[in-house]
This record gives structure tokens, C-alpha cells and sequence, in this order.
């Protein structure tokens, strides 16, 4: 048991090295829009980070969320070329809805959890209450309840 | 469950059937002198017309002889023969139990005060009287009610006609001159059915009382009786001084030998002179010139001896042991055999490992008895009576005499009749009499009501009504009334289920019954036993009494509570309830046997309710899962919620993506 969380540490270990390295990559060959990426998934960056659940369920989803508001900035940027990388970013309509993207990812992981469990709940009652009538239709017709 | 008036009047008002459906009682019309000592009244035969009958009341305590009423199916020229047997309402309104027979035509011998002459006496009293014994002696059958008011005469120069002698015990009602000293011996209900010799011994008796005038003996006690006979030997008890026929007297002391062996029989008495002349040597009883006193009585001869052990068996057994019987018997009597004899039988009681020392010694007085006189009848503890009287003596011990009916157990438990019987093995049937005492005992192991004493009593005494509830106010004969006679007595209110009537059933059990009287009387709980009950009822309802009987069946269902809750859906057990309600209304038993046994219909009970019982604890566990599952719903609910909100976020992105991509 022991040897077998060793070897998925030691394989974690190399995952995070194999991104690491994609990163810095990226980082190498096209630094601007690194850097821009960087600065609009800034709050999902901090959402992985914090997030400390296996498999980061809450970072994933905000990172997805924002990664989709980031597809259009990122299109801009390639259109407009490289210079216009600080222009962009220090444009508020640019990284508002990048970061408002990963707010609302974050906000779902939030909500969802609770509707979803009280709809779990009221399914339940539902459920316990059908049992309920069966179950004192068997007794009156059995008198099971009295053994 | 009080009776209504409208029922009380309906019963009221309802003729009784004729007996037999044939014969009508008339309480209002006694026959005075014509059942021989019982009541009789006149009765008509329905099917004939004949008016000339009687109907001869039967007391409770003395059971009808059933043998006879099997054994006489065909007329005998004077005899009154039965010609049925049943119950009809007696002198006083409430039903009574009558033998009907043809009735007496002229007055009784008692009648007739004068000396008859010998030659009327031969003809008109001796011959007729020895056909009828000789006919009921082919049949293996007895009369033992020959007396003076038990033969009558329809006139002069006309034979006698020999009464009623049905409707109780062998000799129950003989006066004690008539009867041997071994039956004065007998408790009166015990005496048997005899051999015909004891008829023979009445008859002479009866010569005796014609030939001079007047009853011999009249007026003394039945120990004063034998007391006489055992000093003087019959014939001179009875004749005394009195003047009689040569012929007669001899004929009579030949008919009162004291071994019937001795006696004449009835074809031989067909020929008067002949059976005169007939000398049997009889060796005159051995006398001692001097006397023995055991308990209350002397004894100059092994007889009286006999006769004393036998009514005082503890003074007796005392005697014995300290050598004054044998003494006695050796230097008194003489009879050095004889002494040998009770010698060897108190060597043999030294002998025997017995923990109960009054039961051996009751053993060892009963053989004593058996040695000193084999003519004896049985003697246990006082209790005197022969094999075949035992029956009746345990009817009239039931019903009068506990102490007696504690002897005969004990003597029942411990198989004295065998015992009594291989001590007196020239005189019985030693197999037959064993196998009989086994029988009994066995039946006496049996626990009651299957076993023991009372249900004995009936299988010894087919014709004996049923006690208990049942024999309050009424007779149950037979199986035929069982049923009627339960449904009035639940109808007043009062329980007709007791040990009694279950030893009736199980006495008078027919085949078709034999599962349900067995399983009733093995039935020792603490419920009801319905269910045997009402399969009994209805065979009873059906085979003799096809009527509606509302209260039994009414209450029988009140009682039926335990076996409708075997049924397990409370649906059913309503409607069957329901059901059952209206089917007693109806008062049949079938129906409701059918109603209540239905095998069927309870395994497919029994297989719902189990399905009912797996899917409740079905729902049990899923309730228990529901309540103890906050947890794991609070976790399913983040782990979808986080699952979702990731959905979301990709197709978002692979939207925009794709939108990147059209431009």
C-alpha cells in the first residue's frame, strides 16, 4: 500500500515536472501571450493553487471557465501582433470578463453543490414518504408490525 | 346464551320421536308389577299396532345389558324379549330411558299365595321355564331375573312367562335367596352375566317358594342370606322344615347345588324324573370341630374362611402371616392339601420383592380366596364382583361409591382378573381372562379422557348414558343423540365439553371419527380444540341429526378466535370472520369446517405474508438508508456540483473555441 502511493507521488511529481516544462516552453517561444494568459487567468491560477481537494475540482472548473473567456483576447492579440500585448491588458474590457468568467466559475462551484443537494433532498422526502404509505399499508394488512 | 321463550315453548311443543321410530311411550299409563320391580308403562308399536307392550324404565346408575339386546334378535315362546331400546318422556314430563318389550299378560307368581301342586308346578313353572333357559343357553345368553315377581301366568292352566330381565345388571334386582352364595358374595351390580346354572339356581329357588307358599328367606338382609347358605348349604337355608313335593324337593336340591357344575342343566330338567333321579357326588364341605374368627365372622369350613378374607382382607392377611389360618386349616379342618396350598402361596408373597406391601397383600388375600373357595368370585380390598360384572359395578361405582371405584382401579391397575384367574385355572378361561385384564389395564395407562377409568366404564357398558354435562336431564345413549343433546345444553347457557363426554366419543367411537376423537382426547392444552370439535359435529350432524343447531355452532365459532388469526392478512381474517358469523347462523358444521380448513388458501396466505414481511424490511432498510443518509447526499450533491460547473466551463470553452475558429 505504502509502495503504491510512493509510485503515484513519484508519478504526480513527474507530471508536475512534464507541465512545468510545457510551461516554461511556452514561456520561451511566445513570452507575451505567456504573460498575457498568465494575467487573465490570474484568479484560476490562484483557485488551483488554494484549492487543495484531490484533482482540484474547484481550480479546474474556474480555470475552465476563464480559459473560455480567454479564447478572444488571445485571438485579438495574435491579430493585432505582439506589441499590442501591454495595450491589451491594461485594458479593463480585456481582462474584466476573463476574470468575471472565473468569478462565475467559482460562484457555480458554489451554488451547484446546494441545488443539486436539495434536489437530492426533496427526492428523498419524496421517496420516504411513498415507503411510509407502503409500509403502513403492509402493517394494517399483515400486522407485521405487531411480530 | 339464556334459552328464549320462544325456544323453550318450541321445545316444549315438539313431540318426541318415537322410539326406534316406532314405539310410543304412555307416561300416564304405569303397568304396576310388569317390569319385574322396575317402573314400567304401557307402550304401542307404531309399525304393528300393537298396544300390548311395555316400556321398562331404566335407572341412570344401572347400565341396559347390550350383550342381550345384540343376542336376542328373535322371539322365544315366554320370554319377554327386548324389542328396542331409547328414550322418551318418563311419568314425570323429563325424558327417561326405556327397554321395550311385550307386555306381561296375567299377574306375577308373587301373586299367588297358595302351595301350587306338583304336577302344575311341573308343568306350568318347571318345563316352560327350562325351554326358555335351554333356547337362551344356545345363544350363549342368561336370563337372571327368575323370581316370584319377575314370571308371570296369563291364567290358570297356562305356562309361565318369564320377564323383563334387560333393563339393569345381571341379578340386580334378585333377592338374595335366589342367587348362590358367590353372587350374594358380589357387589349386586357386579354379579355378571353367569352361566345359565345360576338361572338354574333361581328357578329351584322358585319351586321352593311355589311348592310351599312363600318366599324363603323374606325379609332378611343379603349377609343374613349368605350367612345361612354358607352354614346350612342352600337347599336347607332355603327349603328349611317345609313341606313340599318329594319330586320338587328333589329336583331343588339337585337345581341349589352349590357348584353349578352340580346343577342340572335346562334340557335336562325337560325331563323332570330323569333330572330327579340324577345324583351328583358332591362331597359335602369339610367341617372343623372348631371354629376360626377372622375380622368379624366364624368359619367352621374353607368356605366361610373364604368369604371372611374376602370381606375383610387386612384381618385375613393378618391371620395368614401369624400361621393361625394354616394352623387351623392343618389341625382344624383337617385338610392338609388345602393347608399346602395357602402355605405355598404365603411362601411365594415372602418371595417377591414387592416396595408396596398393602397392594401384596391384597394380591395374596385375593389367591388365598381363590384357593380356599375356587367357586369365589374375585375379592380385592372388599371389592367382590365377577370379570364379567366388572362393567356394570364401575357404572355404580362412578355414580355412587368412590371408595369402590378406587378398588376396582387399583385392582385394574395391577391386572388382577389375570392374576385371579391363573389361581383358579380350572374354573375360568385363564387366556381369555388375561388378555382381558391386559386389555383393561392397558386402557387404564392411557391418560384421560383417552384412557382411565371413565372412558373403560363406557367401553365396558355400550348401553350406559353419557354422565357429565350431557347426563344432566337428559340421555346419550348412543351417537345418534350426542350432537342434539349439546346444542340444548349450550342453548342453556352451560358447557357441554367435558372429560365425560369425550370418553362417550372415544368409547362409542365409529371409523369415521377415529382421527378427531383421538386427537381430542389426546388434547391436553390450554385452547379449545375447536377444529376437532366441529369436524366431530359435523359428522355427527350429518350421519345422524340433519338440523340446524345455531347455539353450538354460534359458540363454537366464538371459540374459533386461534384459528382465524392463523390466517395472517387482517383482510381475510375480517372476512372470513364474517363469513363464519353468517355460516353458524345457519347452524350446519360442515360449512364451517370447510370455512376454517381450507389448506390451500393458507399456504397462499402464508406465502403472501412472507413476501409482505421480506418487502417490509426492504422498505425498512431504505427508510434507515434515507435517514442515515445526509452525508453521502451532501457529498454525491459536491461532487456533481463540481463535476457540472467543470461540464460548463468546457463546453464554454470549446464554444468559443469553435466560434474562434469560424471566425
Amino acid at each position: 500500500m505504502a509502495r503504491k502511493q510512493a509510485v503515484a507521488k513519484e508519478k504526480g511529481r513527474g507530471i508536475i515536472w512534464i507541465q512545468g516544462l510545457a510551461c516554461g516552453a511556452c514561456a520561451a517561444v511566445a513570452p507575451m501571450a505567456s504573460a498575457m494568459l498568465v494575467v487573465l487567468l490570474a484568479p484560476a491560477i490562484v483557485a488551483v493553487l488554494v484549492d487543495r481537494q484531490p484533482g482540484r475540482p474547484v481550480g479546474r472548473a474556474v480555470l475552465l471557465c476563464g480559459s473560455a473567456a480567454c479564447v478572444g483576447p488571445l485571438m485579438t492579440f495574435w491579430q493585432m501582433g505582439g506589441g499590442a500585448g501591454f495595450a491589451l491588458l491594461s485594458d479593463p474590457a480585456v481582462y474584466g470578463p476573463a476574470w468575471s468568467a472565473c468569478a462565475a466559475g467559482w460562484l457555480l462551484t458554489q451554488l451547484l453543490p446546494i441545488g443539486i443537494r436539495g434536489v437530492l433532498e426533496a427526492t428523498s422526502l419524496s421517496r420516504s414518504a411513498r415507503l411510509r404509505a407502503e409500509r403502513e399499508r403492509l402493517v394494517r394488512d399483515w400486522g407485521l408490525g405487531d411480530q | 346464551m339464556a334459552r328464549s321463550p320462544m325456544q323453550q315453548s318450541t321445545d316444549t311443543d315438539r313431540p318426541h320421536p318415537p322410539i326406534g321410530g316406532r314405539f310410543i311411550v304412555n307416561p300416564t299409563r304405569p303397568l304396576s308389577g310388569a317390569g319385574g320391580g322396575q317402573p314400567a308403562f304401557a307402550a304401542t308399536d307404531l309399525r304393528t299396532g300393537r298396544t300390548d307392550l311395555m316400556a321398562v324404565e331404566v335407572s341412570r346408575a344401572a347400565p341396559v345389558r347390550a350383550n342381550v339386546m345384540r343376542g336376542l334378535s328373535e322371539p322365544i315362546e315366554n320370554l319377554l324379549i327386548p324389542l328396542g331400546i331409547g328414550v322418551a318422556p318418563g311419568s314425570e314430563g323429563a325424558p327417561a330411558f326405556f327397554v321395550i318389550c311385550p307386555a306381561p299378560q296375567g299377574a306375577t307368581l308373587a301373586a299367588i299365595a297358595r302351595p301350587w301342586p306338583e304336577a302344575a308346578l311341573v308343568a306350568h313353572v318347571l318345563r316352560p321355564a327350562a325351554l326358555v333357559l335351554r333356547q337362551l343357553e344356545t345363544r350363549r345368553l342368561t336370563h337372571r331375573a327368575i323370581r316370584s315377581n319377575n314370571l308371570f301366568v296369563a291364567g290358570p292352566g297356562q305356562p309361565v312367562t318369564l320377564g323383563c330381565a334387560w333393563a339393569a345388571p345381571p341379578a340386580f334386582h334378585q333377592p338374595p335367596s335366589y342367587e348362590p352364595f358367590y353372587n350374594l358374595m358380589c357387589h349386586p351390580a357386579g354379579q355378571g352375566d353367569g352361566t345359565i346354572a345360576d338361572d338354574v339356581y333361581a328357578l329351584g329357588c322358585l319351586l321352593i317358594a311355589l311348592a310351599t307358599g312363600s318366599e324363603p328367606l323374606a325379609g332378611l338382609d343379603r349377609a343374613t342370606v349368605l350367612r345361612r347358605k354358607l352354614e346350612l348349604g342352600s337347599f336347607a337355608a332355603l327349603a328349611g322344615d317345609a313341606r313340599m313335593p318329594s319330586l320338587i324337593a328333589d329336583l331343588a336340591r339337585g337345581m341349589l347345588a352349590e357348584d353349578p357344575d352340580h346343577r342340572p342343566t335346562p334340557s335336562m330338567l325337560l325331563d323332570p324324573v330323569t333330572a330327579r333321579g340324577r345324583r351328583v357326588a358332591a362331597r359335602p364341605p369339610r367341617r372343623a370341630p372348631r371354629s376360626l374368627s377372622v375380622g368379624g365372622t366364624v368359619a367352621w369350613d374353607a368356605r366361610t374362611l373364604a368369604q371372611a378374607i374376602g370381606q375383610e382382607p387386612e384381618s385375613g392377611v393378618r391371620a395368614l402371616r401369624d400361621g393361625s389360618i394354616a394352623h387351623w386349616l392343618r389341625r382344624g379342618l383337617g385338610d392338609a392339601s388345602l393347608c399346602g396350598r395357602v402355605e405355598e402361596l404365603l411362601r411365594q408373597r415372602a418371595a417377591e420383592p414387592q416396595q408396596n406391601d398393602n397392594r401384596a397383600d391384597t394380591i395374596l388375600a385375593m389367591r388365598v380366596v381363590a384357593t380356599l373357595e375356587p367357586l369365589a368370585p374375585l375379592c380385592w380390598r372388599g371389592a367382590v364382583f365377577w370379570p364379567d360384572g366388572l362393567g356394570p359395578a364401575l357404572a355404580m361405582a362412578n355414580h355412587q361409591d368412590t371408595g369402590l371405584r378406587e378398588r376396582l382401579e387399583e385392582a385394574m391397575s395391577v391386572e388382577a382378573i389375570g392374576t385371579w384367574a391363573a389361581t383358579r385355572e380350572d374354573r375360568c378361561d385363564v387366556v381369555a381372562l388375561r388378555s382381558e385384564a391386559r386389555a383393561i389395564q392397558a386402557l387404564m395407562r392411557v391418560r384421560p379422557p383417552a384412557g382411565g377409568v371413565v372412558r373403560l366404564t363406557y367401553a365396558l357398558n355400550p348401553l350406559l348414558p353419557c354422565g357429565g354435562a350431557l347426563g344432566e336431564g337428559q340421555w346419550v345413549v348412543n351417537l345418534e343423540t350426542v350432537a342434539d343433546a349439546m346444542e340444548a345444553i349450550v342453548r342453556d347457557a352451560r358447557q357441554p365439553f367435558d372429560l365425560d363426554c369425550v370418553a362417550f366419543l372415544a368409547a362409542h367411537m365409529i371409523r369415521d371419527l377415529e382421527i378427531e376423537v383421538n386427537a381430542l382426547a389426546a388434547h391436553h392444552g390450554t385452547e379449545f380444540p375447536t377444529m376437532p370439535w366441529l369436524r366431530i359435529l359435523a359428522s355427527l350432524q350429518s350421519r345422524f341429526a340433519p338440523r340446524p343447531m345455531m347455539a353450538l355452532a354460534n359458540w363454537l365459532v366464538t371459540q374459533a378466535e386461534p384459528l382465524i388469526a392463523g390466517w395472517n392478512n387482517r383482510n381475510r381474517r375480517t372476512a372470513l370472520k364474517e363469513k363464519l358469523a353468517a355460516l353458524a347462523a345457519d347452524g350446519f358444521f360442515a360449512p364451517i369446517v370447510a370455512a376454517l380448513d381450507d389448506p390451500a388458501d393458507l399456504r397462499s396466505d402464508a406465502a403472501a405474508a412472507a413476501t409482505a414481511a421480506a418487502s417490509l424490511a426492504r422498505i425498512d432498510a431504505e427508510l434507515s438508508r434515507i435517514v442515515h443518509g445526509g452525508a453521502e447526499r451532501a457529498s454525491l450533491a459536491t461532487r456533481y456540483g463540481l463535476e457540472v460547473t467543470a461540464g460548463l466551463g468546457l463546453t464554454a470553452l470549446a464554444a468559443c473555441l469553435v466560434a474562434a475558429a469560424l471566425g
